[in-house]
């Protein structure tokens, strides 16, 4: 086989059994890699009456077919789960090293169930595993961790691991290889830490095949030059991630004030020139990726000195700087580095607490509520001391380790008016008031409110182009509804090829289109895909996806956008713009073949697919 | 196109910069980066070249083929328009190719901070010059 390994590897912590299973081309034929693959087998591991901390609940952990080859900025990997935090269909990929380590270990993936007696960490190499005892780990943060099984593994080993949040169940725990390249979202560190699993680390040097190698090498030069010349590269390269902060806050696309003001002139101060300035001490790089987005910081002094390590993302820049007034990115990297350590999603995190803010500051919650903690917009120390106990689950760290969704639960339907979750995941920083077709892509995002669940923020905002695609390139004025479904739907599905089987970046895989995009698999795999042939099976995996949101209570409703992301801002860029998503919900289920009450894919779309085992199941 | 001829965008696009830059406050954020850059445009063809070098002025030359700018940037006059106007996205732009950057990228995006107030200026300097009409041209 060329690309896979062909082979992935089946653990069961409370028998401490290890299997290793031989996977058919056709099987990778149809479900591609990454979380495609990750959907069906946790499709086949489906049992009504399933929680996110049974112990039957598997742990995917899946690469793609070009990871661990020269291919930029492809060597990722998802986990996918049931999500502690949402309940639903959960899954958070990442970049760094682990990937393309686990491939040369000779394994495309890793299915993990059962529940371990006491602390442990799974080591993987060719052809071998083993559960190994974890107990003097437990306890200790993502970077302790890290340095320690690198030190044991050889520093050939590569690591990926929660830190106290996954052990003590915070359900939005993240898993981190390297201490700044983390799987982030819907709480896939509490699943490992459920499962009293510390790490996974992976170990080998089998290459990875490419069937056209000759071709492929060429090729690979000319798609390496498109690197050096295209300008989101540049600016990625230049800046990182927080390289669109400026434009993100000119232009009504940032989030601030938990959702509620359009206009912050202090908002500059987190730019990429203060970024620089300020914090800024080198650049990190993922796997065979020439791009090198990743910042490292450092605060040297003043109280939030911050040793030298993993930067704030865009994402984190915006959570903690916009949302909760907090124009200072020193404190913003000191903040980052405990949730690095401690192991959890800052979005989750940043929105949870503006959220309590808004409450707060509206008088829905009062300081009781808050255990006593001032929790105002733009008050450090009172976000300072919930990100520290966040992970231990202390104080005012217990409760905003709840998520939006649980402490919504506790306050009851005035919460209503300032919760930003959809299906229970936390919007992230890209406001649909500026562009309508994100209120589709958020709504119907199969994990929850997400930008990068499919290929809909990339395209509309702007950065990814697919020529060959015609909804991707005409779809009109972007605080119109009209076009926005049909961009929605085959953005969802190309980006179930894209950004989730083959698990490119959707930074460093910008510079591509489909074209190339799909020769690049081909050229590796031989599969001999046309663009319709992805696209097909991008669908394919969508409506699994969606089947399984479905199966755990996913309805039609859910689909909509929370009355704070649709509500028009008084001032701002998109002062007075809000979209209409019953509008673009009800031209969206048509395409979709979506029944509009109980939102389950039809069972005649589900036929069409050849979805036989999951219409049975949602249909019984 | 909403330019008839070269003339006719010197005297709005170009009388636009003039005036951003007789505006000393402004001129010393914007040349604050000490960039020589040209604007290269077509339909109709014309070139303005900003002059930033001493850090403080703009200096404005047009079709100038002697200094040698630091970034060129490629574009059709209507979209270099639409972007003063605040109606373009600029990213989608640079992704699609309608504005061609030649030179360091990041130089170019260091100016975006300082762009904001520039929009409703662009704005106010055509109705200034009786131009209302182009505020409102799509």
């Amino acid at each position: 086989m060329f690309g896979y390994k062909g082979k992935i590897l089946y653990v069961d912590l409370s028998s401490k059994k290890v299997d290793f299973r031989e996977i058919p081309e056709s099987f990778y034929r149809e479900y591609l890699g990454g979380s495609g693959v990750a959907a069906k087998i946790f499709l086949d591991h489906y049992r009504e009456g399933l929680e996110a901390f049974s112990e039957d609940n598997p742990i995917i952990i899946m690469t793609g077919p070009m990871a661990g080859t020269p291919t930029p900025s492809v060597s990722r990997f998802t986990i996918s789960s049931l999500s502690p935090l949402t309940g639903i269909w959960g899954e958070s990929n990442c970049g760094g090293f682990f990937a393309a380590k686990l491939k040369f270990a000779g394994l495309d993936g890793i299915v993990i169930t059962g529940k371990s007696e006491r602390p442990v960490y799974l080591f993987v190499s060719s052809n071998s595993a083993e559960i190994r005892d974890a107990s003097k780990l437990w306890g200790l943060d993502t970077y302790e961790s890290e340095n320690i099984l690198r030190a044991e593994n050889g520093k050939d080993s590569e690591v990926i691991t929660i830190g106290p949040a996954g052990e003590n169940l915070v359900p939005f725990a993240s898993v981190v290889n390297r201490k700044g390249h983390l799987a982030g979202r819907t709480g896939m560190g509490a699943v490992f830490g459920n499962k009293l699993l510390k790490a996974v680390v992976a170990k080998g040097s089998e290459s990875v095949e490419i069937l056209r190698k000759d071709e492929y090498s060429s090729y690979l030069k000319e798609i390496l030059k498109n690197y050096k010349e295209n300008p989101t590269m540049a600016a990625l390269k230049d800046a990182g991630s927080n390289s669109s902060y400026d434009l993100s806050l000119q232009t009504g696309d940032l989030p601030m004030r938990n959702w509620s003001i359009g206009d912050w002139p202090e908002g500059e101060l987190l730019g990429a020139a203060y970024y620089k300035e300020k914090i800024l001490a080198g650049v990190e790089t993922c796997y065979a990726c020439p791009v090198a987005c990743k910042r490292v910081v450092e605060v040297k002094d003043g109280p939030y000195k911050t040793e030298k390590g993993p930067g704030p993302e865009f994402e984190t820049v915006a959570e903690f700087g916009a949302m909760l007034q907090i124009p200072d990115l020193e404190f913003i990297a000191h903040v980052n580095s405990i949730a690095n350590k401690m192991g959890f999603d800052t979005i989750t995190a940043g929105s949870t607490i503006a959220f309590l803010m808004d409450m707060y500051e509206n008088g829905v919650i009062n300081k009781d509520f808050l255990l006593g903690v001032d929790l105002r917009f733009g008050n450090k120390e009172a976000v300072l001391e919930v990100v520290k106990n966040v992970a231990y689950k202390k104080g005012i760290g217990e409760l905003v380790s709840l998520g939006s969704k649980g402490i919504a639960e506790k306050v009851g339907e005035k919460a209503n008016d300032f919760v930003t979750t959809i299906k229970g995941l936390e919007a992230p920083m890209h406001d649909p008031r500026g562009n309508f077709a994100l209120a589709l892509g958020y709504g119907l995002a199969v994990r929850g409110a997400c930008h990068v669940s499919s290929l809909v923020f990339p395209v509309s905002s702007g950065f990814m182009y697919f020529p060959e695609i015609p909804e991707l390139t005409d779809f009109g004025d972007p605080l119109s509804e009209d076009l926005k479904p049909q961009l929605v739907v085959k953005a969802e599905n190309f980006g179930m090829f894209f950004n989730h089987s083959a698990i490119w970046c959707i930074f460093g895989g910008a510079t591509l289109n489909a074209t190339q995009a799909v020769k690049l698999f081909n050229l590796v795999t031989g599969f001999d895909y046309s663009l319709e042939d992805v696209m097909k099976r991008g669908e394919r995996i969508w409506y699994i996806k969606r089947g399984i949101g479905n199966l755990f209570g996913v309805e039609a409703k859910d689909d909509r956008l929370p009355k704070k992301l649709k509500t028009p801002l008084p001032d701002g860029p998109t002062q007075g713009f809000a979209p209409d998503d019953e509008k673009l919900l009800k031209e969206y289920y048509e395409l979709r073949q979506i029944d509009p009450q109980t939102g389950k894919p039809t069972k005649e779309v589900l036929k069409s697919l050849g979805l036989w085992e999951l219409m049975k199941l949602l249909y019984k | 196109m909403f330019f008839k001829d070269a003339e006719e965008l010197k005297k709005v696009l170009g009388g636009f910069f003039e005036k951003a830059a007789a505006d000393k406050e402004f001129a010393k954020k914007f040349a604050k980066s000490k960039i020589l850059i040209r604007f290269n445009y077509s339909e109709p063809e014309f070139s303005i070249t900003l002059d930033m070098t001493d850090g403080e002025n703009i200096v404005i030359t047009y079709n100038d083929k002697e200094k040698k700018p630091e970034v060129d940037m490629d574009m059709k006059a209507d979209t270099a328009h639409k972007f003063w106007l605040g109606k373009l996205n600029l990213t989608m732009a640079i992704t699609r190719k309608l504005m061609v950057v030649r030179g360091p990228v990041p130089r170019v995006l260091a100016f975006i901070p300082v762009l904001k107030p520039t929009y409703q200026m662009y704005k106010d300097y055509l109705k200034e010059i009786g131009r209302e009409d182009l505020i409102e041209a799509e």
